[in-house]
């Protein structure tokens, strides 16, 4: 790094705030994916806007990559300064500024951690929907760049259906506001939604106001089993069908039951071959009740073996406990974890089961699949040891195959985890050349010089560019 | 220029790769920075087990050396295992930082103040006696005396407790006998050293209950406070005497009231440092086999009968809470048993605090290199007892018991500090003696 550039840094954020030493830096080259590491030059901790203004702009000038960070719990490399440069560290910035119960929104800083947000609008009952796995750990900031998911995806959306406005540092190093407070808002591109699950590449949010709901104060859950587990993906479909809209509809396969048994015992049963949980929500006591009704006869109907209904509350969290114990379950049986996201059309879900059996029978692996079967997000987990090469090359194998098999049953590469690095290498499988160079141009009219989170999402065609644009 | 590397040693080589294994099986959730008390605080990636695994990653990947600025990010960890216990992979971060720093005292040596205190005080038993001694005598002098206690550290902030002049191990017998029930009392430091009424209330009750006791004199420090800094040497030094003063007496139980003393017997000097091929596994794994915290052998096996607590005493009913110690409800899983013994003491209010496993911040010698720190992780544990409106903090370990101490002298008026088995005694004899006496 130069002298001026280092300076500068330590002029606009100071010593406390700026990490140089390398044992920190360590810290900051990975994130929650499995795959390559970077050790940046500097880690930026700013306080306010105003020093991220002056960041992006000296990066900007000085030709600087530069990449947002929050938790690090990113699954896909998105926060991996892949390049070098800097960090941008936003989990200073953490305050909730604003809850508004008559517009019901929440302001926050993009530091937040998910869980706090929620904790702090349920103390008003409301709600915040979004819950990914990690959100006792991630912050708002990433979940919008990310545009997260989680359990309640099929009744609630996921993070972009709760994004109204953002106000943030576009690459060039403008503070701006996109968006509004309103319900309704036509003024203009809807630049939040491009913003939302940019995964970093297009500003720098600093400031979001975020959409809340009453909370619903009932719920109903159900557990049932199945010998076929396309009598579990029937029941999915015939719920969906049948017009209930679940809060949360779950699948957990033969694998992961056992392996969840082997951990804690839970009472689940070892010998079927897949399970459902379904759970049902809503502001009135009769609401839920009656929908877990019609819940019972569409499994019934599917030849579901085990049906159990939760009495109270203790019961309900008991049902809970063994999906929420899955990965954990899986992650003991060997060193290497990789989760992956596939997302196909719900309808295709046994289908893709099938699939991922066959995946993991041809190339002698351990998948343990579960995950939002409501919303067609499947959560295959490799089971792996990184220091077998055989077996990584077998892994490389099977998840070619297994993008190429959601693919053309119809689905997307990644639900709920982005592209980052780890999957921009299967980009072409799903997106055609014209499809990318409409992401490119945009890229390159926000940030020409790319400096904001490189080498992600398509970035094969961008490096070169880079080049030429540097050597001119 | 390239600067000569630091060469690690063959046993440091091992060591570092017997660290890597444990650190391969962390999927770097990242879920520990959502426990981790020093990370909740510092809000730094450093200072989380996420972070300690690639630092010792970057060690075996040769992207980084022994420095002294490692040495102090591998310091900054209270050794609570509350991340190990909430890892979701089950990764032992509590042996991995522990490793780590024996690794790195290997390569950079001992500091000469940390030199000092552990090799020559720490170690010879005559030479901490008397260390101890001249402490005592001089503390008036040192420290500013105030209610209850002594200000130490450069900015005199923290109050500690008096020290005691004579070691509290000399002053009871060796044997007590009694019927069949027979017990080894391990005392640890705290008592030896600080709080004489504490080893007393044990003997009085266990005698009471009619149980043999046997007082090995020639136990020493547990030696955790050796292995938090990294010194193997020291801390086998002291493992290898206690389990010598223990091993073969014949007795059912090995009784501790100090819960890091007894995590530190219990499985710290196997996981540590006596594994399968060492000379002393089997005496260790004797000794770790019979084990027992003070309370939990009350409440279990000698089955103690309820006692009132006259009200006169405390002029009111007291509220009573309890701190569950990290090296306890963490590191052992032991949560009921205080609580079942503390309900055999009738005549208070027991009221369960918030989040009563939290960490109070001690962690050893993390509270006096990182006081600033540990001080806003107690001030947060302070603020949960406050809200009971508690008149008597409870905890089961010394080092709990030092730390909320100092927590309770600067965050609320009149708690008391004490031990379970110091109240159940106050109950018993109807007499309030504090360690003033």
């Amino acid at each position: 790094m130069k002298r001026s550039v280092k300076n500068r840094l330590l002029e606009i954020f100071g010593k406390e705030n700026l990490l140089l030493n390398k044992e920190d830096l360590i810290c900051y080259a990975y994130d929650g994916s499995f795959g390559e590491k970077r050790i940046p030059d500097f880690v930026a901790k700013p306080k306010s806007y105003e020093q991220i203004v002056d960041l992006v702009r000296l990066c900007n000038e000085e030709r600087i990559y530069l990449t947002t960070r929050g938790a690090g719990t990113n699954l896909s490399g998105g926060s991996v300064p892949i390049c070098g440069g800097g960090v941008l560290l936003l989990t200073g910035m953490d305050k909730i500024k604003e809850i508004n119960r008559d517009d019901l929104y929440v302001v926050c800083e993009p530091g937040v951690v998910t869980a706090n947000l929620q904790a702090e609008v349920e103390k008003f009952d409301l709600f915040y929907p979004p819950d990914p796995a990690s959100m006792s750990v991630s912050t708002i900031g990433g979940n919008v760049a990310e545009n997260a998911g989680g359990l309640r995806g099929l009744k609630y959306g996921v993070t972009k259906d709760y994004v109204m406005e953002i106000k943030l540092v576009t690459p060039y190093g403008d503070y701006v506001r996109v968006g509004a407070k309103t319900v309704k808002c036509v003024t203009g591109y809807d630049i939040v939604g491009l913003m939302v699950g940019s995964e970093g590449t297009l500003g720098v949010f600093c400031e979001m106001t975020l959409k809340l709901l009453p909370k619903p104060k009932f719920h109903a859950s159900l557990v049932a089993t199945f010998e076929d587990i396309k009598d579990a993906g029937l029941a999915v479909a015939e719920i969906i069908r049948e017009k209930i809209v679940p809060a949360t509809l779950e699948i957990m396969d033969n694998f992961t039951i056992k392996a969840v048994e082997d951990y804690k015992s839970f009472g689940l049963p070892r010998d079927v071959a897949a399970l459902i949980l379904v759970e049902c929500d809503g502001y009135h006591t009769d609401v839920p009740r009656a929908e877990m009704e019609k819940v019972l006869q569409v499994c019934m109907r599917t030849r579901a073996k085990d049906i159990n209904i939760a009495k109270n509350e203790a019961e309900r969290d008991s049902l809970w406990a063994g999906r929420r114990a899955a990965l954990s379950a899986l992650s003991r049986i060997k060193p290497t974890v990789v989760l992956e996201d596939v997302t196909v059309p719900r309808s295709k879900v046994p289908e893709m089961l099938k699939k991922i059996e066959e995946i993991s029978k041809k190339y002698n692996l351990l998948i343990g699949t579960f995950g939002h079967a409501g919303d067609g997000n499947l959560h295959p987990t490799f089971l792996l040891d990184a220091r077998d090469e055989a077996e990584m090359k077998n892994f490389e194998k099977a998840a070619d195959e297994l993008f190429e098999a959601a693919i053309e049953l119809g689905g997307t590469l990644s639900g709920e985890h982005g592209i980052g690095i780890s999957k921009s290498k299967f980009l072409s499988l799903e997106l055609s050349k014209k499809d990318i160079e409409i992401y490119k141009r945009i890229k390159k009219a926000l940030d020409p010089n790319m400096i904001l989170n490189p080498k992600k999402i398509f970035f094969q065609g961008l490096e070169k560019e880079k080049k030429e644009i540097q050597s001119k | 220029m390239k600067k000569k590397k630091k060469r690690f040693s063959q046993n440091s080589l091992k060591l570092l790769d017997e660290i890597y294994e444990e650190t391969l099986k962390c999927m770097k959730c990242g879920l520990c920075r959502s426990v981790c008390p020093v990370f909740l605080e510092t809000q730094l990636e450093p200072n989380v087990a996420r972070g300690k695994i690639a630092l010792v990653q970057a060690l075996k990947e040769g992207d980084l050396e022994v420095t002294k600025i490692l040495e102090d990010r591998l310091s900054r960890c209270l050794l609570c295992g509350t991340c190990a216990m909430n890892c979701p992979s089950g990764v032992r971060v509590d042996l991995i930082v522990a490793k780590a720093r024996v690794l790195a005292q290997s390569v950079r040596g001992l500091s000469p103040i940390k030199w000092f205190l552990l090799r020559i005080f720490l170690k010879n038993r005559w030479v901490f006696k008397l260390g101890v001694k001249i402490g005592a005598i001089l503390q008036p002098v040192l420290f500013s005396r105030r209610k209850e206690g002594f200000e130490i550290g450069l900015s005199q902030k923290r109050v500690v407790m008096p020290l005691k002049k004579d070691r509290f191990l000399d002053l009871c017998q060796d044997t007590i006998e009694a019927n069949k029930k027979k017990v080894a009392i391990f005392f640890g430091c705290t008592i030896n050293f600080i709080l004489h009424h504490l080893g007393k209330s044990m003997i009085e009750i266990l005698k009471s209950k009619n149980v043999s006791i046997i007082i090995p004199k020639s136990q020493v420090c547990c030696g955790l406070v050796a292995e938090s800094q990294g010194d193997e040497e020291t801390f086998r030094k002291l493992a290898e005497e206690n389990i010598d003063a223990f091993y073969g007496l014949s007795v059912d139980y090995i009784v501790f009231a100090c819960a890091t003393c007894y995590y530190t017997f219990k499985k710290a000097y196997l996981e540590m440092l006596f594994d399968e091929k060492d000379p002393y596994f089997e005496k260790a794994n004797w000794v770790a086999k019979r084990c027992i915290d003070i309370t939990e052998y009350l409440v279990n096996v000698a089955s103690v009968e309820d006692v009132y607590l006259d009200e006169n005493i405390f002029h009111k009913v007291p509220k009573v809470t309890y701190h569950d110690p990290c090296h306890m409800a963490k590191g052992l899983g032991i949560k009921d048993a205080p609580r079942r013994f503390i309900e055999r003491i009738k005549g208070i209010e027991f009221l369960e605090m918030e989040e009563p496993d939290r960490c109070c911040g001690g962690g050893g010698s993390f509270s006096l290199k990182y006081y600033d720190i540990s001080l806003s992780i107690l001030k947060k544990k302070m603020e949960n007892v406050k809200k009971t409106k508690a008149d008597i903090l409870l905890t089961t370990c010394s080092g709990c018991y030092n730390q909320l101490f100092d927590g309770a002298k600067k965050f609320s008026d009149n708690l008391l500090v004490m031990h379970p088995v110091e109240l159940y005694y106050i109950a018993w004899s109807g007499k309030y003696e504090s360690f003033r006496d």
